[in-house]
């Protein structure tokens, strides 16, 4: 059931009447009703799935109860609990999304020297949304452990924070502080955030489907038969598959967000606007956020201060590591590994220099547009990031070579599916100015008096509806994220 | 919660404005374009009215030129195939709007395997090209239903014109003008064969029940209307002794069809000189083609 469905809009319809109707400022009853419609919602995708969701939940809840109660008086043992937390968190990660990749490597590496093994492949159905559910159990006992948060003593909310159904399938990955926080009150429709929440689930749903479904019709066609294309068609594939990516998972993020604000629940920013930036440490600070974050808190860090006796090289090691996680994160093979390395390796020059540490400000000229030379660093910024994708997007690393070869040598007609990319290109140009202007001119509006400026807001959501209805792939793809 | 459900409510209104409003100027739009698709559909649904009519995907729309049939057989002759991978559930929406406007006398049938195999492409989504033409038959609002777009365009007049931004752009930009043509499209260039042997298209597909279904259908429609119906198979580049047409043979047999089968026309067939690829003649093919099939289907159609 994808967000952007008829079966998930009957469902949410149902969620949200009996939630505000019936249940309306009830905390426990409404976070009952929330934990229900999840695991519907979870089962939904994948009903084989629930007992190992609903298990590793128990399993997660029992750890951060014994890791808080020994938290004061047997550190030794809480740190023992924590430990076990990680561990199993990533246990189920390895063996469901990594056993057979690393089987596959050590056959292939041993193959390679010489040395004949046999080893057999298992078949493991990997359940869907595991990378977003296992960090947040993990991160839950952590937190705990770094007494950053109470054990949570209620199952049920607990529960509703792992199984959250806007957000266990893509994310974004929220924290546990913030999340359970905000289940220990009852709700009643606030206005103000449940309109924003309206508005940005169609703005979501606009770059998925007019933006991302689109480009993807292109993408596919190209990639998908990289042999037959030449350099410039691959070229130009190459520099439309971030914006897709983007539009997709930033949408997607957009629908989660704007679902959580009409139930009530501040949900984790995932996106600010990556393509604004003007170097790649500014680029992953606006990418997927919640996972950088994540792993910014809980693997960077932890690292950095391990090799601080290496100064400034400890920190690139540290980062080096985080980033070729962040790229198996991703998923298992050899592809996203280097993808992750590539963007480590981006980072090199920037600690050297110390603009890793800068923080860098919007810089505008008086008319408020960027000045040039920023604009042309953050046209750099995005070259990187899409030579890095051809990794992300390949098969194989062959895959990858090839098409890095044909770019570079492989010169000819741009293969034109005119259809697809007018309509396509035309909805990123629409995509590409909200972001200009939230960027740039977030306190102006264009229309400030009149009617046009009393139902402003009526009026946004009803155009992005009508752009949706025009230009929207509305029987499209799944969305990128879940595979992950 | 009064306040939002009142929000909720104007954001309704006003889309339902908008949707009504824009389709109204995308309309108009959509009947000037000159844009091939667009063009032939709206001439095939409002301005066509010859007695012979070709029906089919691309290898109709190329392969057919009504002026050579039509002067042979001494009657009026309309191309009404449709570039694109369109199958039988898009031909029985069409006819079934032909048949709301006027009733031709002969209908020819260009078959293709995606008309009765289960192929991995070409399946209910052909028939959203007649998106527009919601409500038009029951025929069409059928197969709308069939594709799950049916109640998406009449939910949205808007939608039934969904990403045809460009071609309606592009169709009243350019002043082009298909009427001459009745329909056909030449293609142009000639089959490079150069990279080597050209291996026969193959289709390791299963029947499709429900695509039979539908061709039994349209077969029914038109002796429900007296309309003489012929399939037909225009030649392919590369050939194999295959199976390939058992079904619609048996098809054709069961109903009392001609079929005329040139899968391998000798002097067409392997000359890339008529091809613009493996499955397309050029116009120079075209032509050749027609002034064949015209002789032959002067047998069996009777002014």
């Amino acid at each position: 059931m994808v967000v952007n469905s008829i079966n998930f809009l009957i469902f949410f319809l149902v969620v949200f009447v009996i939630y505000y109707f019936l249940l309306n400022g009830k905390a426990k009853a409404q976070n009952v009703w929330l934990l229900l419609a999840s695991y519907f919602f979870y089962g939904f995708a994948e009903w084989k799935m629930i007992p190992l969701l609903l298990t590793a939940t128990v399993v997660f809840y029992g750890l951060g109860i014994a890791i808080g109660n020994n938290s004061e008086t047997n550190k030794k043992k809480a740190s023992l609990f924590t430990t076990l937390g990680v561990v199993a968190g990533l246990g189920l990660l390895l063996y469901f999304k990594y056993l057979n990749f690393f089987i596959q490597s050590f056959s292939d590496f041993f193959n390679a020297i010489g040395l004949q093994t046999h080893w057999s492949l298992f078949s493991i159905l990997m359940p869907i949304g595991i990378s977003f559910f296992t960090f947040k159990l993990i991160s839950y006992v952590i937190e705990v452990h770094r007494e950053n948060i109470e054990p949570c003593r209620n199952f049920v909310d607990f529960a509703t924070y792992i199984a959250f159904f806007p957000t266990i399938l893509s994310g974004p990955i929220d924290r546990p502080k913030p999340f359970l926080a905000q289940l220990s009150k009852g709700r009643v429709l606030d206005y103000e955030l449940a309109s924003v929440g309206l508005k940005r689930i169609f703005w979501g749903m606009f770059m998925k489907m007019c933006v991302a479904d689109r480009l993807s019709i292109y993408g596919d066609a190209v990639f998908g038969n990289a042999i037959h294309h030449n350099g410039v068609s691959l070229g130009f594939a190459t520099l439309l598959y971030p914006i897709q990516m983007y539009a997709d998972f930033a949408g997607y993020s957009e629908m989660a967000i704007g679902v959580g604000y009409l139930l009530g629940i501040k949900i984790t920013e995932n996106f600010k606007r990556p393509f604004f930036s003007q170097n790649i440490a500014e680029y992953w600070r606006k990418w997927h956020i919640s996972l950088t974050g994540w792993l910014t808190d809980y693997v960077f860090m932890p690292l950095n201060v391990s090799f601080r006796n290496m100064e400034k090289w400890g920190s690139i090691f540290a980062i080096i590591i985080t980033f070729i996680l962040i790229g198996m994160w991703h998923g298992a093979a050899w592809t996203f590994a280097l993808f992750g390395l590539y963007h480590g390796l981006l980072y090199v020059p920037l600690m050297l220099s110390g603009a890793f540490f800068k923080k860098n400000k919007v810089k505008k000229t008086k008319s408020g547009l960027p000045p040039f030379n920023v604009v042309l660093k953050m046209i750099w910024t995005f070259l990187l990031v899409s030579f890095g994708l051809i990794l992300f997007r390949s098969a194989s690393l062959a895959e990858a070579g090839m098409v890095m070869k044909k770019i570079a040598t492989e010169w000819g007609g741009l293969f034109v599916d005119y259809k697809t990319l007018i309509n396509g290109l035309l909805c990123m140009v629409i995509m590409f100015c909200k972001d200009f202007w939230d960027e740039y001119w977030p306190d102006k509006h264009a229309f400030s008096t009149g009617i046009i400026n009393r139902y402003r807001f009526e009026l946004t959501v009803a155009g992005y509806i009508v752009l949706i209805l025009f230009f929207g792939v509305l029987d499209g793809n799944q969305f990128i994220y879940f595979k992950f | 919660m009064k306040k939002f459900l009142t929000r909720v409510l104007i954001i309704i209104i006003i889309t339902l404005v908008a949707d009504r409003a824009f389709s109204i100027v995308v309309k108009m739009f959509f009947k000037t374009t000159t844009t091939t698709d667009e063009y032939k559909l709206n001439s095939v649904m409002y301005r066509m009215n010859d007695p012979v009519v070709f029906m089919g995907s691309s290898r109709c729309h190329h392969h057919y030129v009504p002026v050579i049939i039509g002067d042979t057989l001494k009657t009026g002759v309309y191309n009404a195939g449709l570039w694109g991978m369109h199958n039988i559930y898009f031909n029985y929406g069409l006819l079934c709007n032909i048949l709301e406007k006027y009733t031709p006398k002969t209908i020819c049938l260009e078959m293709h395997p995606i008309d009765y195999l289960a192929t991995p492409f070409s399946q209910t989504e052909t028939v959203s090209s007649l998106d527009p033409f919601i409500n038009f038959s029951a025929g069409c609002d059928e197969v709308l239903k069939k594709a799950g777009v049916y109640y998406k365009c009449e939910l949205s007049e808007l939608y039934r014109y969904n990403s045809q931004f460009a071609n309606l752009l592009a169709g009243n930009l350019s002043a082009r003008s298909f009427a001459a043509d009745k329909g056909f499209k030449p293609l142009y260039g000639n089959f490079d064969t150069s990279f080597g042997p050209v291996v026969p298209e193959r289709f390791p597909f299963p029947i499709d029940h429900e695509k039979v279904r539908y061709l039994q259908k349209f077969i029914d429609k038109c002796k429900e209307k007296h309309i003489q119906l012929i399939f037909l198979f225009s030649p392919m580049y590369a050939v194999e002794k295959s199976n390939l047409f058992d079904i619609p043979d048996s098809i054709a047999k069961k109903n009392n069809i001609v079929f005329i089968n040139h899968y391998n026309l000798k002097g067409i067939t392997g000359h890339p000189e008529y091809y613009h690829d493996f499955g397309h003649l050029n116009e120079n093919g075209a032509k050749k083609y027609s002034a064949i099939v015209a002789s032959e289907l002067k047998q069996y159609i009777k002014n």
